[in-house]
C-alpha cells in the first residue's frame, strides 16, 4: 500500500474537481495503519479492506455533510449513515471524500451541480458524463481505486463509458437504498466503478444484500467467478460456445455515432471468434423508452423534493431575513403578504416558495415542475399511467428477450464525450444522451459499462464504452461475462 | 401541444415561486420535453389494442375517468408488501432530528401559521 497523503489528492483534484468534500486525513490514516495490520495477519474484513473509495455526495453520512450538489442542503449534516457506505466502512474500505454530481443526481454531465462541474480526466474541455461525474472521474484519474454512485437513468454507466472505467449498476434493490437521497424511487440503483471488473465486482459484493431499511431491497444469489472455459464448470452456460448474446436492432438504428458501433462489432467479432452465437433481437417498445423513463422519474421526483420545504432542514428563506423584519415578524408570526421588507410578514407558502425558489437550481426547477404537470388532474392519465403501461411492457420484452439469449450488448452512449455547454441550452438534447441506458433502469434489470476502445479526437484519447445486459438478479453471471470480455480485449 | 402550459398554476403546485422572466423561459423549455413525451400516447399495449385496458382520458374538469385503477404502478422486482411488525424499534432522537431544522421552539421544529390569512 502506497503512503497516503489528502494534500496529493486535493492538488490532483485542483485540474478535475471531482471531489466536494474531503474526509479527515488523520481518520483516515488510523484506518489505512488498521487495515495495513490485518492484511498483514491474514485476516483482511473483505477483499476491498485498505482500498481507498470515494462515495458520491447524494449518499448520507455522520462524518460529514450532505448535500446532493445543491444549495438547498447546503450545510446538511445528516443524523445516519447510509446502509451502502455503512457496509463500506465495516468492510474496511477507506472513505476518502465525497465526490461531485448533478444536482440531486438531475443530469448526464455533471454540469448541473451548484458547486461547479468537474472535467473529464482524458479531455478537460469535455464533462465526465452525469450525474455520478465525479465518482467516474475520481477512478480514471487514479485518485481513488473505487467509488459508489446511483445510476437512475445511467448515471453511473454513462459516465462510466466516458471516463473509460467499469462502471455497474446492479438489479434495481440489490443494494439498499436507505440513506440515499431519493430522485426516483422505482429507479434508483446503487453501483459501483473500478478500473477493472474485478474491482467493481468486489464492491458491489461489500454492498448487496437485503435490507430492513429498505423496504423494496432483495438478495441476489452469489456466484462464484467462473471462467468462460473453467474446467470446474464444463458444462457452463458461460462457456463461450454455449453463450448466446442478443443485439437489440433497435439501439444500434440511427443516432449511434459510427466509432461506437464499430467498436462493438468489433467485440462482437472477438466473441463470435471464440465459439458465441450472436443474435440480432427487437424490442419493440425501446422508442418509448425515453418517455416513458422521464415522465416516471419527473413525478417520482417532484414527489421526493417536496420535503425541501425550508421549515425541516435545509437552506430556508426564514435565515436569510435581517435583524429588524424578525422583530417584526415575532409580533406578527401570521402576518399576511403586503408588508415591505423583504422576509416580513411571510406566509407559510412564502416560505415554501421562495426557499425552494432560491434553493433549486433551474434543472431541478424544470423537472419538479415537469413531474407535477404530468400527474396532475387533466394531464395524469394521459402521461403518466401510459407510461405505466409502457413500463410494463418494456420489462416484458426483455424478460422475453432473455429467455431466448443470456446477455445483451449495446451501445452506452450515442456520442462520445461531449463539450462543455455543447447540450445546455436544450433539455431534450441532452435527455436523448440517455436514450440506451433509461430501458435499463424502467426494466429494473443488472447493467455493466466496459470500457472497449476509445477514438482519436485531435490529440486526446476519448473513451467507448459497451453495455452488458442480463435479466433481474443475474448480476453475478454478468460480472462473468464482462470478466470474460475484459479479458479478451486486454489479449488483443 | 394543444394547452398552453398553464405555468402559473404549475408552480404555485409546485411550491416554487418564479419571476416573470423566468415563467417565460421555464414555459419554453418545459413545452419542448413535453412535445417529446407526447409521443408516448402513441404507443398501445397488446391489452389496451384488443379493448381489454383503457387508460381513462382525463375530462375538462380535470376528473380521470375509469380504468387507470387496473394500471400496474410501481412492482419492479417482484416485491410487494414489504409490511414488518409493529414493534418499537430503533428510530432518531429528537435532537437528531431537529439538528437541522432552520427553526425551532421547545423541541418542536417550528412553522409560520398554516391557516393564514390568505393563500
Amino acid at each position: 500500500m502506497t503512503q497516503f497523503s489528502i494534500k496529493e489528492l486535493q492538488e490532483k483534484d485542483q485540474g478535475i474537481h471531482a471531489f466536494l468534500e474531503f474526509f479527515d486525513e488523520k481518520k483516515i490514516d488510523q484506518q489505512i495503519e488498521e487495515s495495513k495490520k490485518r492484511i498483514e495477519q491474514g485476516n483482511p474484513l473483505s477483499a476491498i479492506d485498505g482500498k481507498t473509495v470515494a462515495i458520491k455526495e447524494n449518499f448520507v453520512w455522520t462524518n460529514g455533510k450532505t448535500n446532493a450538489a445543491s444549495k438547498i442542503l447546503k450545510d446538511f449534516e445528516a443524523p445516519y449513515t447510509a446502509t451502502a457506505v455503512q457496509k463500506i466502512i465495516d468492510a474496511g474500505g477507506i472513505i476518502v471524500g465525497k465526490t461531485n454530481m448533478d444536482e440531486f443526481a438531475f443530469g448526464s454531465s455533471t454540469e448541473n451541480s451548484a458547486y461547479g462541474p468537474t472535467k473529464n480526466p482524458h479531455d478537460l474541455d469535455r464533462v465526465p458524463g452525469g450525474s455520478s461525474g465525479g465518482s467516474a472521474a475520481a477512478v480514471a484519474s487514479g485518485m481513488v481505486e473505487l467509488a459508489i454512485g446511483t445510476d437512475t437513468g445511467g448515471s453511473i454507466r454513462q459516465p462510466a463509458a466516458f471516463c473509460g472505467v467499469v462502471g455497474f449498476k446492479p438489479t434495481y434493490g440489490a443494494v439498499s437504498r436507505y440513506g440515499v437521497i431519493a430522485y426516483g424511487s422505482s429507479l434508483d440503483t446503487i453501483g459501483t466503478f473500478g478500473k477493472t471488473v474485478k474491482e467493481a465486482r468486489e464492491l458491489f459484493e461489500v454492498m448487496a444484500g437485503k435490507d430492513v431499511k429498505d423496504a423494496t431491497s432483495i438478495d441476489i444469489e452469489n456466484s462464484k467467478f467462473e471462467t468462460l472455459n473453467s474446467k470446474q464448470a464444463p458444462h457452463s452456460k458461460l462457456k463461450t460456445q454455449n453463450l448466446k448474446i442478443g443485439l437489440p436492432k433497435e439501439f444500434f438504428a440511427e443516432g449511434l455515432d459510427p466509432r461506437i458501433k464499430n467498436a462493438i462489432d468489433g467485440v462482437v467479432e472477438k466473441i463470435k471468434s471464440q465459439g458465441a452465437e450472436v443474435v440480432e433481437i427487437s424490442l419493440p417498445s425501446l422508442p418509448y423508452a425515453l418517455a416513458c423513463y422521464y415522465i416516471i422519474a419527473f413525478v417520482e421526483a417532484s414527489s421526493n423534493l417536496a420535503r425541501y420545504d425550508g421549515v425541516r432542514y435545509g437552506f430556508s428563506i426564514e435565515n436569510s431575513k435581517s435583524k429588524v423584519t424578525s422583530r417584526l415578524e415575532r409580533r406578527d408570526p401570521s402576518a399576511s403578504l403586503g408588508m415591505t421588507k423583504e422576509g416580513v410578514g411571510m406566509t407559510l407558502l412564502d416560505i415554501y416558495q421562495k426557499s425552494r425558489a432560491m434553493g433549486f437550481g433551474e434543472e431541478v426547477k424544470r423537472r419538479i415542475m415537469l413531474g407535477t404537470y404530468v400527474s396532475s388532474a387533466g394531464y395524469a392519465d394521459k402521461y403518466y399511467h401510459q407510461a405505466q403501461i409502457v413500463r410494463q411492457e418494456i420489462k416484458k420484452e426483455f424478460d422475453d428477450a432473455f429467455s431466448k439469449v443470456d446477455c445483451i450488448f449495446a451501445p452506452v452512449t450515442p456520442t462520445l464525450p461531449f463539450k462543455f455547454s455543447e447540450n445546455t441550452d436544450d433539455p431534450v438534447k441532452m435527455y436523448l444522451e440517455d436514450v440506451y441506458t433509461v430501458p435499463i433502469n424502467v426494466a429494473g434489470i443488472p447493467a455493466i459499462s466496459i470500457p472497449i476502445e476509445t477514438a482519436q479526437e485531435g490529440d486526446k484519447k476519448l473513451p467507448i464504452g459497451m453495455q452488458i445486459l442480463g435479466k433481474q438478479r443475474d448480476d453475478y453471471n454478468i460480472f462473468n461475462i464482462a470478466q470474460n470480455i475484459e479479458d479478451l480485449i486486454s489479449k488483443s | 401541444m394543444n394547452d398552453k402550459l398553464d405555468i402559473e398554476h404549475i408552480a404555485k403546485l409546485s411550491r416554487l415561486d418564479l419571476s416573470k422572466e423566468e415563467k417565460e423561459k421555464y414555459s419554453k423549455q418545459m413545452g419542448g420535453v413535453l412535445e417529446y413525451a407526447e409521443k408516448i400516447g402513441d404507443f398501445r399495449s397488446p391489452e389496451q389494442s384488443e379493448g381489454s385496458l383503457h387508460v381513462g382520458r382525463d375530462d375538462k374538469e380535470g376528473i380521470s375517468r375509469d380504468d387507470t385503477s387496473d394500471v400496474e404502478v410501481g412492482v419492479i422486482n417482484g416485491v410487494t408488501d414489504a409490511i414488518r411488525e409493529d414493534e418499537v424499534g430503533e428510530s432518531l432522537s429528537r435532537q437528531e432530528a431537529l439538528k437541522n431544522a432552520p427553526a425551532q421552539k421547545d423541541g418542536f421544529i417550528q412553522v409560520k401559521g398554516v391557516f393564514a390569512e390568505d393563500e
